[in-house]
């Protein structure tokens, strides 16, 4: 019979006042529980949900609303943004820095699920958080020409009973009626355990067709944010246009088109468009600078087929950036402070080792926003992952730092009470103990069996906590999952809660301590008094 | 096998002074003898079987178990000494309550650090008589059963030496007869030492040595004496 053994037959003798106080100790650790688990797969759905893409180019605005908007769906869109913009990312004036561009355009909704509209690319070119593609539930991917089709996330065709071949008519989002033309499913996307599960992916063609008039012209309901936007550009260009004029513009309008993005940035718009030699007008004058030039007088080059896309919008562009190289020597320290302060660099951890040298990959991400809102003056670009690491560091991390710090509190009180339990418990065990110590257990042993005891009534309510605590995630899920589109499985299990276990034996060893040491020093002849 | 020389004990009081209990110049058992101590209260008989036991020092003296003089062992060794070497049969039992006949018996072997023996467990507790009552607790057991399963527990480790302190004063009559028997017996067949204090007579009439306190212990007979002066 081990002293665990024994240990555990008194706390059995006393199953109430041990109940009571595991029960106690466990609403502490569900408390932690929880919050490590939410936070932990909040964070990793944050992190992952970016992933995929380098780059996400929209309106000028927040970035974080831009990054939500496009990432989670759970804020409403930025104003749009032109759709040549789209179209000027696939040619060769940012094709060393992109390689691939994908477009979405929302504004509409499915029984309260957002219409993401979109080409083949988002299926073909994305990988998920997995590093693998997209894969289907049932069905198919819609084709480019197939204008009414469209793919439905998991969590869409589950909540709304659908299947493939069924038709669906979503409208305008906050006027979620029947506006369009139905829509065919031919496809059920897998389950991704991302916001994607909740969307409904829609072919970007059919999209506008919906949204343009029979004269050709297209009407989306974005007239107001336009108009907002419209304004706020008009100041921005004029403050552009003023600090501009204070620049030297002896700008060689023939150089290498190979230059830097640096180089692009200070190089003005207008020089480049007064180049009559130029002889690609989409590369060398991809927005007008000039406040003339604004978004209802623009005339596009029809050599960069624009014509066609007339006032077409996109909410977002997502962007996959290429990969460069560059030797990045110096320190170690000063590698790391490069890879710190250069956000969506990575590091060649290969070549630190042997030369202390570094490549630094996807440089362009770095100069690549610089150089997109240098020369398209509507829109920004914004790397998710920097923008969603900020953003869950001060907002949702200190939240949650303060969530532990009470969840652990808590416990502590917990840890406090278990003590005053087995301290008001070691009167009635006088006896007891000096029974074992008659039958020869060492003062050692006695000690050690309280001891034992706290930290088995410790790991009890401990073990109790984490069962209550997944419960609890399991009964808040469908809340988190309706107001982020986060989806938090009550099975999700984080190694933080590891640390629960060497935690609470630690807090059991100092709160069981004072118990023990009255056991200890049971006087025995004394105690057995009859 | 058990020898006390110039055993004393004596407690401090409030006031500094030295209470006396103990003065036994000598005493002795033999290895598997069966002795009755027999006294009036407050004579020191639970004193001196503590002494026996080590879970009292003696202000001085030697307690000579089996070749070992027990307080010149640390209060560690001493526990272990107890554990493997002693068994103790208590007035009121002792049973520790959470656990069961069999776990109580198995208790006093998990303390020796030998590991515990279960089916000698099981067996003692079938030679007291309580084959059918292992698995009950000592609340849903008479105080009689309780009493015998307390008698196994003693034996659990082969102990040289069984220290019994009013073990039928619990009792009820009907089983003070049973209980005596069976420590008897059970210390026969183990070839233990048997030492008996108790103040019944009907308890100590069966036994061929019966020593009395007042006689070993000078203190007591001091007290008995003064009593007897008082008296007169």
């Amino acid at each position: 019979m081990s002293l665990w053994k024994i240990a555990l037959r008194s706390i059995q003798h006393r199953s109430l006042a041990s109940s009571l106080t595991a029960l106690s100790m466990s609403l502490g650790v569900a408390l932690v529980v929880t919050v490590l688990v939410i936070n932990g797969v909040v964070s990793k759905t944050f992190q992952q949900g970016a992933q995929g893409y380098d780059l996400i180019v929209g309106a000028k605005g927040s970035k974080l609303q831009l990054v939500l908007s496009t990432v989670f769906y759970n804020q409403d869109p930025l104003a749009p943004i032109p759709y040549r913009y789209y179209e000027l990312m696939k040619t060769s004036r940012y094709s060393a820095e992109v390689e691939a561009a994908i477009p979405i355009a929302r504004g509409d909704s499915y029984n309260g699920f957002p219409v993401v509209a979109t080409n083949t690319d988002y299926f073909r070119r994305l990988l998920k958080s997995d590093g693998q593609h997209y894969t289907l539930h049932k069905g198919e991917f819609f084709k480019n020409a197939d204008l009414y089709s469209v793919v439905v996330g998991y969590t869409v065709a589950k909540k709304s009973g659908l299947r493939v071949g069924d038709t669906i008519r979503f409208g305008h989002t906050g006027r979620d009626v029947d506006l369009h033309d139905p829509f065919t499913i031919v496809g059920i996307l897998d389950h991704t355990g991302s916001p994607n599960d909740r969307a409904v992916f829609v072919n970007l063609e059919g999209f506008y067709k919906q949204h343009e008039n029979p004269d050709g012209t297209f009407q989306i309901n974005y007239d107001l944010v336009e108009q907002e936007a419209a304004q706020k550009l008009a100041q921005m260009k004029e403050q552009n246009e003023q600090e501009q004029g204070h620049e030297d513009h002896a700008h060689d309008a023939h150089e290498d088109h190979a230059h830097d993005a640096a180089e692009q940035q200070e190089g003005s718009a207008p020089h480049q468009e007064q180049d009559a030699d130029h002889d690609h007008a989409a590369e060398s004058t991809p927005e007008s600078g000039n406040p003339e030039h604004g978004e209802q007088g623009h005339v596009h080059d029809e050599s960069c087929g624009h014509d066609h896309d007339g006032n077409r919008r996109l909410t977002a562009i997502l962007l996959i950036t290429r990969e460069q190289s560059v030797d990045v020597s110096g320190t170690m320290d000063q590698i790391d402070a490069l890879a710190e302060t250069q956000p969506g660099v990575a590091i060649s951890e290969g070549d630190l080792v042997t030369t202390k040298k570094k490549k630094v990959y996807n440089s362009a991400v770095t100069a690549l926003p610089a150089k997109i809102e240098g020369e398209l003056l509507e829109a920004q670009a914004v790397a998710p992952v920097r923008e969603i690491s900020a953003f869950f560091q001060d907002v949702i991390g200190n939240i949650q730092k303060i969530l532990i710090i009470f969840a652990i509190q808590v416990i502590i009180v917990a840890g406090i009470g278990m003590m005053v339990s087995i301290y008001n418990s070691m009167n009635e065990r006088r006896q007891e103990i000096a029974i074992m110590r008659a039958l020869g257990a060492r003062r050692i042993t006695v000690m050690s069996i309280i001891l034992f005891e706290s930290i088995l009534l410790s790991l009890g309510g401990g073990l109790l906590g984490v069962l209550i605590g997944h419960g609890l995630v399991a009964v808040i899920n469908p809340w988190i999952m309706e107001y982020s589109n986060v989806m938090v499985r009550p099975w999700d299990f984080q190694l933080a809660e590891l640390i629960l276990i060497p935690g609470l034996v630690a807090l059991a060893s100092i709160v069981g301590y004072l118990p023990a040491v009255i056991a200890y020093r049971t006087d025995v002849a004394q105690s057995l008094q009859p | 096998m058990l020898e006390l020389r110039n055993l004393k004990k004596s407690y401090k009081e409030p006031d500094g002074g030295e209470l006396p209990i103990l003065d036994v110049p000598k005493w002795t058992v033999d290895a598997g003898e069966q002795v009755v101590v027999i006294g009036p209260s407050g004579c020191g008989k639970t004193t001196l079987l503590h002494i026996v036991a080590g879970i009292l020092r003696p202000s001085s003296g030697h307690v000579l178990i089996d070749g070992w003089d027990t307080p010149l062992l640390n209060e560690s060794e001493r526990d272990q000494f107890r554990a493997r070497r002693i068994g103790y049969v208590f007035q009121t039992f002792n049973l520790l309550q959470g656990f069961s006949a069999l776990e109580n018996v198995m208790l006093g072997m998990a303390f020796a650090g030998k590991g515990t023996d279960r089916h000698r467990a099981i067996d003692l507790l079938k030679r007291v008589g309580l084959g059918h009552r292992l698995h009950h607790k000592p609340g849903q057991m008479s105080v009689g059963e309780q009493q015998r399963v307390s008698v196994a527990r003693a034996l659990a480790n082969k102990p040289k030496l069984v220290l019994a302190d009013e073990p039928t004063a619990n009792v009820d009559v009907g089983n003070q007869q049973l209980v005596i028997d069976m420590l008897r017996n059970s210390c026969r067949e183990e070839g233990v030492a048997l030492v008996i204090v108790t103040h019944a007579p009907q308890v100590s009439s069966q036994f061929d040595r019966v020593d009395r306190l007042t006689d070993i212990n000078l203190v007591a007979k001091a007290k008995v004496a003064a009593n007897a002066n008082e008296g007169l």
